[in-house]
């Protein structure tokens, strides 16, 4: 504190207890902005539950599409499945028969000849096995029957007897003609061989009726498709990437900064505007099925925003207040920079369009903007620069939401890189100034171009 | 009528009737300083509105370690000068010549009306005003107000002067009005 003289003690005197009546408007709107912020509570209350809500749907669609990827997935193996164990018996085959026997169990009648060779279970009469059998061939397509009883044994040509020889030379020129073997019955209690099932004169073996399972493996060539698929997939489903961005905007911002701080001068001001922002940071992807990604990161946020505007400098107008050269000099042209530095949170959640060698991918997300400070300096060096943070006292907000969309152009370079061009969209939810502040140094939205390199971990 | 405790609690649980009272219970005093800091009365009254909405938010944290008012006061002082510090960058402070400055000469405030002399006080350049208001009437060093502005304790003090002089000026200028429109 201080010592005090006659001056400052008369007019403490006249103010002490001093009392004026401000107009009605006065507490009208302390009341609406206290009904106000009555409101953003509860609106604060409705925009949690609706984020959850919506949190719950997104990640009921996630899901769910997550489930239709691993279904498709699923069916697609079987269908996989499926077809082997028709090739297999088409072509090369390691399919394995087994066949159990059944007693007295006929085949139906309306069974076709594929609903034998793609069905588990097949009855047949052992008597009608024995008679037709008559043919057998090499050993490369051969298709393994497994008989459960006793008597298993391999037929191959040496097995069968010489008068059965004719008969199975024209069996050899029997057409797969499903009425026909629709009709016959397979059966058998050996184990045999055969190049084809749909050859085999089924109506006349001989044998116990049994029942033909048909179990088999995946051949080399579809198991090496799938394992290249599962490969790929498999591959870069993590990756942290280093990112940097920045963009350049003229003419981008309202012009009525400080406007309501000092009148006067806010509309004496012709102002131009220049701004320029660049961040960097760290961003750790994560594929989350085959073609949606996570990604999230911290970057450092910068900023700028010039803005220059006519402003009057008292000095001159202080010492020769009435004099018509101070008050032409009182006007002088100030430019003014205003740097908002953010540590910011981006969440983004991708689509892969295109991941071979060049890989395109689309981005839509969140950020969340943490302002550390802003700083106001002279550009003409004649003040002080002059840095604010977020807080009760300040007119900036210290959490700002923005808008993300960007596109990533990216180029594989060796196994593990990938370089990106990113060009994007930033566009604030929110305004950095408070509602009630007179401020509106506000960088609007913007394009921007961001380059990332990404290092794949797994 | 509620005290002053009552009147805290009430408002710090939100209660429209209590916020009335304490409103109309300061207001008047509150204004009488807004008004001294402010350039015009609805700038003014926009502090004050600002400050009131702060005290009502800030309430449940009064511990009664202070006297209400003047814990009111200060936020009032506060939220006016957070409005002054944008206009103050604006329009910096500078040291001034304060040649012909008579020390401690007696002024004769008790001739004016208070509406006068708020309004002598109002004309100043804003970081005369402030300067004046935090030195003269709230009672801080120069010192302080520097580190409270970002100024120099020299330019502090060189405001206050010029202040000084500029106050004098004015009043010495209506006080030969009256006596003018005292001899017509």
């Amino acid at each position: 504190m201080k010592e005090e003289g006659k001056f400052e003690g008369e007019w403490k005197k006249v103010f002490d207890g001093a009392e004026a009546v401000p107009t009605e408007s006065v507490w009208d709107n302390i009341d609406h902005e206290l009904a106000l912020a009555e409101g953003v509570v509860m609106k604060k209350r409705m925009a949690t539950y609706q984020r959850i809500a919506a949190a719950s749907i997104l990640f009921a669609l996630l899901a769910g599409a997550f489930g239709v990827y691993h279904w498709l997935d699923n069916k697609q193996a079987a269908h996989l499945q499926f077809e082997k164990s028709t090739l297999t018996i088409k072509k090369k085959s390691d399919v394995e028969l087994k066949v159990a026997q059944k007693d007295n169990l006929p085949i139906s009648a309306t069974h076709e000849n594929e609903n034998i060779i793609h069905s588990k279970e097949a009855t047949m009469k052992k008597s009608d096995f024995k008679n037709n059998l008559t043919k057998s061939t090499s050993n490369d397509n051969s298709l393994i029957l497994n008989a459960n009883t006793e008597k298993k044994r391999a037929l191959t040509k040496r097995d069968i007897a010489p008068s059965k020889m004719d008969e199975m030379n024209q069996v050899k020129n029997i057409e797969p003609n499903e009425n026909e073997l629709g009709n016959n019955l397979l059966a058998g209690n050996e184990m045999i061989e055969l190049p084809h099932l749909y050859l085999l004169p089924i109506a006349k073996i001989a044998g116990e009726p049994m029942v033909i399972e048909l179990t088999g493996t995946r051949t080399n060539l579809s198991e090496s498709i799938i394992k290249s698929s599962q490969e790929k997939n498999k591959h870069e489903q993590w990756w942290v990437s280093l990112t940097a961005s920045g963009n350049f905007q003229s003419n981008g911002y309202s012009s009525n900064a400080y406007a309501g701080v000092n009148t006067k001068l806010a509309h004496s001001t012709s102002s131009s505007f220049l701004g320029t922002s660049y961040s960097l940071g760290l961003i750790l992807g994560r594929r989350i099925s085959e073609r949606a990604v996570l990604q999230v990161g911290i970057q450092y946020l910068n900023q700028s925003s010039t803005n220059n505007f006519i402003v009057g400098t008292s000095a001159l107008a202080y010492s020769q207040p009435n004099s018509q050269s101070a008050r032409l000099a009182s006007y002088v042209n100030n430019s003014i920079v205003s740097t908002n530095e953010f540590i910011a949170v981006p969440i983004q959640a991708g689509y892969l369009l295109s991941n071979k060698k060049n890989g395109v991918q689309f981005n839509a997300g969140v950020s969340t903007d943490f302002l550390l400070r802003n700083t106001l300096h002279d550009s003409s060096g004649n003040l002080p620069n002059y840095t604010q943070s977020a807080g009760e006292g300040s007119p900036y907000r210290l959490v700002n939401f923005v808008g993300l969309l960007n596109l990533e152009l990216s180029r594989k370079i060796g196994s593990r890189f990938r370089m990106s061009f990113v060009p994007g969209y930033r566009y604030p939810l929110n305004s950095v100034a408070k509602n009630n502040s007179s401020l509106n140094f506000n960088y609007g939205s913007s394009w921007d171009l961001g380059l990332r390199l990404r290092y794949i971990l797994k | 009528m509620l005290s002053e405790r009552e009147l805290v609690e009430k408002c710090a649980k939100g209660e429209r009737a209590a916020q009335r009272e304490l409103y109309e219970r300061y207001c008047r005093k509150l204004m009488a300083i807004c008004l001294r800091y402010a350039k015009s009365v609805a700038e003014a009254e926009d502090v004050l509105q600002e400050g009131f909405l702060k005290v009502f938010k800030g309430i449940k944290n009064f511990r009664f370690e202070s006297k209400l008012e003047t814990w009111m006061t200060r936020i009032m002082v506060n939220t006016t000068l957070n409005c002054q510090r944008q206009k103050l960058y604006m329009l910096p402070m500078v040291d001034v010549e304060t040649a012909g400055l008579q020390e401690d000469e007696k002024i004769g405030l008790a001739d004016f009306y208070l509406s006068e002399l708020i309004a002598v006080v109002q004309s100043l350049p804003d970081g005369c005003r402030v300067v004046f208001n935090l030195f003269a009437i709230e009672g801080y060093g120069h010192k302080e107000i520097g580190e409270m502005l970002g100024i120099s304790e020299g330019t502090s003090k060189s405001q206050y002067n010029r202040a000084k002089i500029l106050l004098r000026s004015k009043l010495e200028s209506m006080n030969s009005n009256y006596e003018r429109r005292g001899k017509i």
